[in-house]
């Protein structure tokens, strides 16, 4: 357990001096008062615009931080040789791969923390704020734990280019699986089999997205969330297993 | 001192192309303008949908807000001349990606309206009230739209009337109630429709004046000159 925390603290002061990070941090927050601007061009609905420009800027630069250093960390290390390093110590290859994710989290947290309190501020100063908001922040940063353990799993075994496409890929699919769904009700027995198979085991990050409900109060139970919250942790446990079964069957 | 000099030219060149770039789109606008160049497309609902990835309600947002630019500047041209374009579309665009955005059935319908298409106005409003059974301000948008621009006085008379029997459960809703029932009962009266439409126009077009909404403030406008009345008279009091 320490080794892991060593491996996050030090995974953390490298990844918060990143340069994409201080740049995407600045747009998220430059876009959070423009939509401040772009509220004040609707008629009456300038509440609403900023809340859902709000919530969409705090998800967008939280998956593209996630994904493009998630994807690039494990290969820094592999590429820089300091991996050997790290593993001719008695670390297990499980705690440097858990000590990579939890010390990427730190800073993902530390980032959505920020922007949030940006969003939050600029939301009391309109008198827009309403709690439910922060119940789709609190989703997003799981969805956000979940991107870092794809990310991670994906560049066990691939190069950062394939795992930054791949984890995309999933991203997409994982927000656009009632089209399968749907599929799934007109099909075929086969392709229905396979269809609702494919949909129960991708990861539903609509499961993980409120944020368009969000903005009208809350339409859903505090029971849907905790769900919600708890299906995210099992898929990203299950991810950080793979994850760790890959990495420790890999050859250098 | 070459550095130096290096450095200078380098600012004033990226100065330079910037101010050019920053003319040459200025003079595409300007061409764009003068061919007429329609800049609302809207984009078949059902590709939109799919690939929203879950930013639906931004991309609605945003759709709302060019829907806004494009027509608010149809409402300020002349009536003969002004051509509305994929009202219906962009409305439906709207509400399909974001079912709860109240202003695109209320206003969008008062723009529907406008273009005369008095039906497909009610048909947006009708639609809202049936997501939203519980919210008065549907069928009291429907009550005018049936009015004002179908003519048909019962069913505005049943949409205000409803409207009044939802606001009475809340007690935020208490003016709502006032407005409908005083609007149900004064259609019930059957007195001449021009006279009681210029009322509510006129009602309307001073409201919007009081709270600033210059677009319903010229929806208004446009219809109070179908009806013969002169807005000037209206601020001269």
């Amino acid at each position: 357990m320490r080794k892991i925390w060593d491996l996050a603290e030090n995974t953390f002061r490298e990844t918060i001096r990143d340069r994409v990070l201080n740049v995407s941090l600045l747009f998220a927050l430059a876009m959070l008062g423009a939509s401040v601007l772009l509220g004040t061009l609707s008629i009456g609905q300038d509440q609403k615009i900023v809340r859902d420009l709000g919530l969409a800027a705090i998800e967008f630069f939280g998956v593209a931080i996630a994904i493009f250093i998630g994807t690039s960390l494990l290969y820094r290390e592999l590429d820089q040789r300091t991996v050997f390093i790290v593993l001719a110590k008695p670390v297990a290859r499980h705690s440097f791969l858990l000590g990579k994710f939890c010390g990427l989290v730190a800073t993902l947290t530390v980032l959505l923390a920020l922007m949030t309190l940006a969003y939050v501020v600029l939301l009391l100063a309109l008198r827009a704020f309403e709690l439910p908001l922060l119940w789709a922040v609190a989703l997003l940063w799981v969805e956000l734990l979940l991107l870092v353990g794809l990310s991670l799993m994906f560049s066990t075994f691939a190069s950062p280019v394939l795992a930054l496409v791949y984890t995309f890929s999933l991203y997409l699919t994982g927000n656009n699986l009632d089209g399968l769904k749907a599929l799934a009700r007109n099909a075929r027995p086969l392709v229905k089999v396979l269809a609702e198979g494919a949909y129960y085991l991708l990861p539903n990050l609509g499961h993980l997205n409120i944020k368009n409900q969000v903005v009208y109060g809350a339409p859903f139970s505090l029971g849907q969330w905790g769900l919600a919250l708890a299906y995210g942790g099992c898929y990203t446990a299950f991810v950080l297993l793979l994850a760790v079964g890959i990495f420790a069957r890999r050859e250098f | 001192m070459f550095l130096r000099g290096a450095v200078l030219a380098g600012s004033f060149g990226s100065l330079l192309t910037l101010a050019a770039a920053a003319g040459l789109s200025g003079r595409l606008d300007r061409m764009h303008g003068a061919e007429g160049v329609a800049r609302y497309p809207v984009p078949r609902r059902e590709v939109i949908q799919a690939i929203a990835t879950g930013f639906d309600n931004l991309l609605a947002d945003s759709f709302w807000l060019q829907f806004l630019q494009y027509n608010g500047e149809k409402l300020t041209e002349d009536l003969a001349t002004r051509r509305y374009e994929h009202l219906w579309e962009g409305l439906t665009l709207i509400i399909g990606l974001d079912p709860h955005f109240r202003d695109a059935y209320l206003f969008g319908s008062w723009v529907l309206g406008d273009a005369g298409d008095g039906k497909r106005a009610a048909e947006l409003v009708a639609s809202g009230a049936r997501r939203h059974p519980t919210d008065p301000r549907y069928p009291f948008q429907l009550g005018f739209i049936e009015f004002l621009y179908r003519k048909d006085l019962p069913a505005a008379i049943q949409a205000f009337q409803h409207c009044a029997s939802l606001a009475a459960r809340r007690r935020e809703d208490h003016n709502l109630w006032l407005s409908a029932t005083r609007m149900a009962a004064g259609l019930s009266l059957r007195r001449n429709q021009r006279q009681t439409a210029i009322a509510i126009w006129r009602s309307l077009y001073q409201k919007s004046r009081e709270l600033g909404d210059d677009r319903m403030a010229q929806i208004a406008e446009r219809a109070l000159e179908r009806l013969g009345v002169n807005v000037m008279d209206i601020v001269k009091g």
